[in-house]
């Protein structure tokens, strides 16, 4: 009886939990690994993502189709309906591949999915009538010889366009040009920028640069400018001379002075989104606004345009650098880590790297050391989901299966922004 | 226009790599004493930490994510059996089944004890003294009464107490 008491109030006497515990222990520990795990429930959730919208499409494609359809019966005609953009994972990922060693070449480098390098050496296909240095620099810095031109690798980094081609920026004394060149690297060709202009990244149409506060598209087969639009002159829009930018699914990206990244449609100028970097760096934000103090240095929109990925590095010397991603629509800060540091001297990774979506929720960086072993490195991100909205008492996932909950799915359809997109662009001259 | 929050969120990936290596072995063993199968616990726990990982952003504010994941594994390993039961009949469950490839005897006996303990008693024991949970706990992550915990409990000590008790009157 006074056992039988004793129970009821929950406790557990000493030899059971001796004994509970000498079963458990007596047993080989768990043989999983978190690589697997990993890899498993980014398929579950791609799965769960997918139902989701595969649900949404049905629902769209009833709500489209029934009205289109009784249009067709009443004109007698059919409609064509223009096909949406293909999202494709993983990113292909470029970067800067150069050999500090004399006579080394430099080129474009590959990384592929396996983690494999693909070399490119574009430099020899493009400039054949004078000497070629490779050099990784600042758009601020100058060329060193009116004789030797210089591989612009920084800005903007190395791009594949969605035909495949290569795309980068090439610098000589008062010039600047972008060429692009064929898959294979064996033929290429070169555009000279007008001056003042600077090519900030490119799609399969044309390259796009800033001039002043307008954005140029040059014609990536004609090299023809013409202003796609302007934005007004107090906004400060301005493209930070040591930035990235990027194109993916229509939307243009890239980092301005005042530390802040902006997101606009790439065609209309119409803004998207307007984030603030110096989160990433709330001790680091720069005291003036010099254009020159924003530390992050490369980013990539996800294929989707939905996410940003971005690397810095400023004020974190025991890291190699740090990655941010944000949820365009929303602003919000999904995850920030750091790229352990490696060993041996510090390695000057902002210039030399490249982000690239791996998978809806992996983010690789890839950067060259600029020697020759090992010639680069590489490090993958997991990406959290956007937060849900606070927990309710009934909001606990299900344990049996299912989604977790119906917030924990992306917040929005694919490439579109949330809200009305306010327009501060005024087209002129496109 | 969409403005920036300004805060910084948690980085999600390791804070799952830190539930993952503080639970997931714990999780294996306690899922290996209910079902008495490390093949099928395996199988289990790398379900569970499967889900965890999908919807990591939600499962992480729950109060007891290793709980959770507990009843996820079991929940998953209970509809395997009956799928496979359905499926193609199986001989009795040997209790024995997925023994332990190292550890004494004084092991091996003591999984042979828990094994003989029907399940649901095996369930609220594996959750009070492996997983370190409140019979309050325990009733809420089952989806049960605190009376029927307190009763599968008592029932579940009471009868290894009466075993071991039995054991070492006969020497054993």
């Amino acid at each position: 009886m006074a056992d039988d008491l004793n129970l009821m109030l929950e406790d557990v006497p000493d030899d059971v939990t001796a004994l509970v515990r000498e079963a458990a222990g007596s047993m080989p520990g768990y043989p999983g690994d978190l690589r697997a795990t990993a890899r498993r429930g980014a398929a579950k959730r791609l799965r769960y993502t997918g139902g989701m919208a595969g649900a949404a499409a049905v629902l769209a494609l009833v709500a489209v189709a029934v009205p289109a359809l009784i249009a067709v019966n009443r004109s007698g005609g059919a409609t064509a309906t223009p096909a949406g953009p293909v999202i494709s994972w993983p990113q292909r990922q470029v970067l800067t591949m150069l050999h500090s060693r004399p006579g080394g070449s430099c080129g474009i480098g590959e990384v592929l999915p396996d983690g494999a390098l693909r070399w490119i050496p574009v430099l020899p296909s493009v400039r054949k009538d004078v000497p070629l240095i490779c050099l990784v620099v600042y758009r601020t810095q100058p060329t060193p010889s009116s004789q030797v031109w210089a591989f612009l690798s920084v800005v903007p980094a190395p791009h594949v366009l969605p035909d495949g081609r290569f795309f980068f920026a090439m610098g000589g004394p008062g010039h600047e040009q972008f060429a692009v060149v064929d898959a294979d690297g064996t033929s290429g060709t070169t555009h000279t920028l007008k001056p003042g202009d600077s090519v900030i990244a490119a799609d399969e149409r044309d390259a796009f640069a800033l001039r002043g506060h307008s954005v140029v598209a040059y014609d990536l087969r004609t090299g023809a400018a013409r202003v796609l639009y302007s934005f007004p002159p107090d906004n400060q829009l301005r493209f930070s001379a040591q930035s990235d930018a990027d194109i993916e699914a229509g939307r243009l990206a890239w980092v301005s002075g005042d530390c802040s990244a902006w997101v606009v449609d790439a065609r209309t100028g119409t803004l998207v989104s307007h984030l603030d970097l110096a989160a990433l760096t709330p001790n680091h934000r720069p005291a003036a606004d010099t254009g020159t103090a924003c530390d992050p240095g490369v980013l990539r929109l996800s294929p989707d345009g939905r996410r940003l990925a971005v690397l810095y590095t400023r004020g974190h010397p025991s890291a190699a650098g740090w990655i941010g991603v944000f949820d365009v629509a929303s602003g919000e800060l999904l995850g920030n880590v750091a790229v352990p540091q490696t060993s041996g001297p510090p390695q000057p990774m902002i210039g030399l790297a490249s982000l690239a979506w791996f998978e809806p929720q992996k983010v690789r960086v890839a950067w060259s050391t600029g020697v020759a072993s090992p010639l680069y490195r590489t490090y993958m991100m997991l990406v959290p989901e956007p937060a849900a909205p606070s927990p309710s008492p009934t909001s606990s996932p299900s344990p049996g299966g299912g989604p977790a909950s119906p917030s924990a799915g992306p917040s929005q359809p694919s490439g579109q922004p949330s809200g009305q997109p306010s327009r501060l662009a005024s087209p002129s001259g496109g | 226009m969409a403005r920036p929050a300004g805060r910084a969120q948690p980085a999600k990936a390791l804070e799952f790599e830190e539930f993952y290596r503080s639970h997931a072995d714990r999780l294996y063993r306690a899922l290996a004493l209910t079902l008495g199968d490390t093949h099928l616990a395996k199988e289990a726990t790398d379900e569970a930490t499967a889900r965890a990982y999908a919807r990591w952003p939600t499962v992480s504010r729950l109060e007891n994510p290793g709980g959770w994941a507990y009843r996820v594994g079991l929940n998953w390993a209970t509809s395997w059996r009956r799928k496979v039961r359905r499926e193609r009949p199986m001989p009795p469950s040997d209790p024995r089944e997925g023994e332990p490839a190292t550890g004494g005897s004084g092991g091996v006996e003591a999984l042979r004890l828990l094994a003989a303990l029907p399940v649901p008693q095996r369930v609220v024991i594996v959750c009070r003294v492996l997983l370190d949970m409140s019979t309050v706990e325990t009733a809420r992550l089952l989806g049960v009464a605190d009376g029927t915990v307190k009763s599968r409990l008592a029932r579940g000590l009471s009868a290894l107490r009466s075993t071991l008790t039995e054991e070492m009157d006969n020497g054993r």
